[in-house]
């Protein structure tokens, strides 16, 4: 077995890093809403609809 | 009397056997080859390889469902295609290789009228020295790698648990991978996995991709409004990673996986090693590797196969630089260009060419992702190939052929990024079409109003109501049709 090298920083692509850094981050209601269970059966509603339709029009 | 052979068992075989069997007289025989006994639904592989789920819940034996169904089963490995017949035998024939258990390696000619190439992906771990569960990396791509996974993610967390730092690094195994829907959502599950746990602070996860940049998923990205703002799914993807902590490492082709180290080349032509303690790199895909041979034994092979493997089909394969890709070069009968009974729906078509911009290093390593191809058009091409297949059989050669383009087809996908009923997520999105088509939506080739995207748990009920919905489909219980692909 190769012997394992020194573990060092991972070379993160700089620009993608820093991407994600700059990237909207939830706030906590919105991360609550995403759980929220009965907001969120709107939501499965909501979804299924649109998928519905991407799906027939795949259909046709 | 018509025989149909069906090679494959997967989503786009096994489609296709049924619904032959649905709409054809008993007086036709479906044949299917198959080398597994067992059907994988391979989108919850995801949930068997972060231990949520067993192997016996993905999966069901095939040969109960088929003879119940009067589908005749080889359990075999296709090797070898006579489309024209042999010198002593004219009648088009495919070679096997048994794979039962009590005839292992014997093999044996079928006949047939009418072939279906359903074989899907070749996992290729070949490609890259060290890639896979027989290397130095893990695989969730069968029921068994992702059982096996499992077990290592459960003894990286009892590493954790004991005060032991771990990086967790997912993503591709190669520079020409696809799937990388997959790897996300791996990445994301096994995050979940580890909050759940009380581990998370000890642990670094690293999502390492072939992608140009985050959000691309071979689909060259997408854009759709949000809250009255045009947005990409780079950003919304990025998001994910900044609210998670997930490190990204993009434009990466992995040269090679030693025991605990990846090597890997980026795009600016910079190599780098990346130590690890635990990895699940998919493989690139390649087509099964049939061989082909005429009347007179002649090798043609690479007349009807691309050189990855894949069987060329309607498409339009002249080579053309991305400025000039159309949503026109993609297939949308499937039917090979050689033999007009031979189809080959799914993933075993050869594309004509990528989806996301072609790249390649200095080096002129290609590091671009493969197109994708998932469980819906897989189902929708299979179901569109199996109307031609019945329509030639009851009407005669001369009734045209189904039509069933991905640059004509939208695409439902939910990305899972974390288990349970009430703390689980997935990102739900949609596309139309799958293929962007310039000409009639100029601005990204996509129709707005059918691409979408959205995080919750809602999208995590989809995902697994779909998993219960398509093992019941499979299983071919009462109404099954009804289901869409
Ligand atoms: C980990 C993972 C997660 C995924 N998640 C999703 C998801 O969430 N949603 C989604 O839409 N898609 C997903 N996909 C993609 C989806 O699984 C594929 O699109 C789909 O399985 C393709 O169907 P297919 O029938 O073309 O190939 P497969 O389903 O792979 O079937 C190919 C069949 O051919 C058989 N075969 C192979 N070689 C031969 C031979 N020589 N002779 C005879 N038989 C042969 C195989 O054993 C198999 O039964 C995922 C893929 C992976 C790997």
């Amino acid at each position: 077995m190769t012997p394992k090298p020194e573990r060092t920083e991972p070379p993160m692509n700089k620009d993608t890093a820093e991407s994600i850094a700059a990237s909207p981050l939830p706030t906590s209601r919105t991360l609550r809403l995403r759980r929220n269970v009965p907001f969120q059966l709107l939501r499965f509603a909501a979804i299924n609809l649109r998928m519905l339709g991407v799906i027939l029009r795949g259909h046709k | 009397m018509a025989r149909v052979v069906i090679l494959g068992a997967g989503i786009a075989g096994h489609t296709a056997a049924l619904h032959l069997r649905r709409w054809l007289g008993r007086e036709h025989e479906v044949v299917v080859v198959s080398p597994n006994s067992r059907w994988n639904w391979i989108p919850s592989n995801i949930w068997v390889g972060v231990g949520r789920m067993t192997r016996s819940q993905v999966t069901f034996p095939l040969a109960p469902v088929y003879r119940r169904k009067g589908i005749i089963f080889h359990q075999a490995l296709a090797t070898t295609l006579f489309p024209e017949g042999t010198a002593d035998d004219p009648a088009p024939a495919v070679e096997i290789r048994s794979t039962a258990p009590d005839t292992a390696g014997e093999t044996s000619r079928l006949t047939y009228d009418y072939l279906v190439n359903a074989t899907g992906p070749r996992l290729n771990f070949a490609a890259t020295p060290g890639l896979g569960p027989d290397g130095n990396s893990l695989s969730v791509c069968t029921d068994s790698h992702a059982e096996h996974t499992a077990r290592e993610l459960r003894a990286v967390i009892a590493k954790l648990r004991a005060g032991e730092p771990q990086r967790l690094v997912i993503g591709t195994g190669h520079g020409t991978c696809t799937c990388e829907g997959a790897a996300f959502e791996y990445t994301f599950n096994v995050e979940h996995e580890l909050r759940q746990a009380g581990v998370r602070d000890k642990a670094e996860v690293i999502y390492l991709s072939n992608e140009y940049e985050l959000g691309d998923f071979g689909v060259g990205g997408l854009t759709f409004t949000e809250r009255g703002f045009t947005t990409s799914s780079r950003t919304w993807t990025e998001s994910l990673f900044r609210e998670r902590d997930v490190h990204a490492i993009v434009r990466a082709h992995v040269q090679k996986v030693e025991p605990g180290v990846i090597h890997y080349e980026q795009l600016d032509g910079s190599e780098h090693e990346l130590p690890f303690d635990f990895a699940m790199l998919l493989p690139p895909f390649r087509g099964a590797d049939l061989a082909a041979y005429d009347r007179d034994g002649n090798d043609i092979t690479s007349r009807m196969f691309a050189p990855n493997g894949f069987l060329k089909v309607d498409a339009d394969y002249t080579p053309k630089p991305y400025e000039e890709w159309s949503a026109k070069d993609w297939p949308s009968t499937y039917e090979s260009a050689a033999y007009p009974n031979i189809f080959a729906p799914g993933i075993a078509f050869a594309p004509p060419h990528a989806i996301s911009v072609p790249r390649k290093s200095p080096n002129g390593t290609v590091i671009s992702p493969a197109p994708p191809r998932t469980g819906m058009p897989a189902g929708i091409t299979a179901r569109a190939v199996a109307s031609t297949i019945r329509d030639r059989i009851t009407q005669g050669q001369q009734a045209p052929a189904h039509r069933a383009s991905m640059a004509h087809m939208g695409a439902a996908c939910v990305a899972s990024a974390g288990t349970g009923f009430t703390q689980g997520t997935a990102a739900a999105m949609t596309m139309y079409p799958v293929v962007p088509d310039r000409e009639a939506f100029p601005a990204t080739g996509r129709d707005p109003r059918g691409t979408s995207g959205e995080i919750g748990l809602a999208g995590h009920w989809i995902k697994a109501i779909l998993h219960y919905l398509f093992l019941y489909k499979a299983k071919a219980r009462p109404l099954w049709f009804l289901i869409p692909e």
